[in-house]
């Protein structure tokens, strides 16, 4: 099963419109990649982002 | 519409950019010479539509083109594979006869080759797809041009794109080989429209684009000297930790903002993490690898954010590549 992770844009720390799959670090347009969206409606979610405070 | 047309084929040339079809011709590879995953993977603006079926680029031409597609298909589904039409392109379509014409031979196969045309069900949007009609053709091992008016007056829905699509009409193993297709307004097949080869590569970069050059492939873990495969440029560091890249332009404007962004690193440092840039940090004296994001995008280009840990701030050196996706 794929997986995507959120990404937070730093330093601002608002979350990216773009998400990141984890089997190639591939940057995922959240709003118009079909496979993501398709992926999204299985009722999948992504990770959240890191946590930059770690 | 036949004083048109004589005139276009008295021309030779034709009326210019009458062919909807992008690489019609095949010139134009900039992901690879062959790939078989269902997708877009080898030639621009065609995407294999079957796990069966392969595409690659081949050199058995008919006079006059320099490439075809080579469609190979196995026995467990039928060969095929098609080209989207973005909707800013069809408007005019609704209500005109549609022709779609090329060049076709098959070296194995017993099964008829067809060609659909589909219109989408929404704009841009082909997850759903209605068939506006569709013509099936027998083959034989000798180069001949087809040509089929599909439909006499397009849908409404075609306004919305269209797709045309070519299949084996069989499940057998088969060798197809195709070029010089031409999907144009009206009902009869014009010469095939040969646009200079500079201006279909940009045709195809509104849907694909990348930092490496034309015909370089990029993977991961190359040599960073590999020619025409890395950029190099320069990092702002705003700390130890972050960073930006400069604002990296498209060749041409995208379709949209790119759907898909692919990132490829270099073999800096050892060992390098695929889906990573190489950056520099002169304290250290050492590569790191960087987590790349996107900072800011446009349909002109995009800004990477890096993260890591390299010890030191200000501009650090950076290499790696990029491949942008607004396929339909």
């Amino acid at each position: 099963m794929e997986q995507y992770q959120q990404l937070r844009n730093e330093p601002m720390g608002d979350i990216s419109v773009y998400v990141r799959r984890l089997s190639d670090n591939a940057l995922i347009n959240s709003k118009t990649n079909e496979e993501y969206l398709k992926w999204l409606a299985e009722g999948n979610t992504p990770l959240p982002p890191e946590d930059p405070t770690k | 519409m036949t004083n048109a047309v004589n005139l276009a084929s008295a021309a030779g040339t034709g009326f210019a950019f009458r062919n909807r079809i992008i690489n019609g011709g095949f010139d134009v590879w900039q992901r690879a010479t062959s790939h078989s995953a269902i997708g877009y993977g080898s030639a621009d603006r065609w995407q294999v539509f079957t796990s069966s079926t392969s595409l690659t680029r081949s050199t058995d031409v008919p006079t006059g083109f320099i490439y075809s597609c080579l469609m190979t298909g196995t026995s467990v589904t039928n060969a095929q594979f098609s080209q989207r039409i973005e909707a800013l392109n069809c408007a005019d379509l609704v209500g005109q006869p549609i022709t779609v014409s090329f060049w076709a031979k098959s070296t194995s196969g017993s099964s008829q080759l067809g060609v659909i045309l589909h219109s989408a069900n929404a704009t841009d949007n082909f997850s759903g797809v209605t068939v506006i009609n569709s013509q099936l053709y027998t083959l034989t091992s000798t180069w001949t041009r087809y040509s089929v008016t599909l439909t006499t007056s397009a849908p409404a829905a075609a306004a919305n794109g269209v797709q045309v699509l070519f299949y084996r009409n069989g499940t057998e193993s088969s060798t197809t080989f195709i070029t010089g297709v031409q999907l144009e307004v009206g009902s009869v097949a014009t010469p095939f429209e040969r646009r200079l080869y500079g201006q279909e590569v940009a045709l195809c970069q509104r849907y694909f684009c990348k930092s490496s050059s034309l015909n370089v492939v990029p993977v991961n873990g190359a040599g960073y000297t590999t020619a025409g495969m890395f950029f190099s440029s320069v990092a702002g560091a705003y700390l130890t930790t972050a960073a930006y890249t400069p604002f990296m332009k498209f060749p041409v404007t995208m379709r949209t903002e790119p759907a898909t962004i692919t990132i490829y690193n270099t073999n800096l440092p050892s060992p390098s993490t695929a889906g990573q840039w190489s950056i520099f940090s002169p304290s250290g004296g050492v590569w790191y690898n960087c987590s790349v994001s996107v900072q800011s995008v446009t349909q002109e280009g995009w800004a990477a954010a890096l993260a890591g840990s390299w010890g030191s701030s200000g501009g650090l050196p950076l290499y790696g590549a990029w491949a942008a996706s607004a396929e339909l």
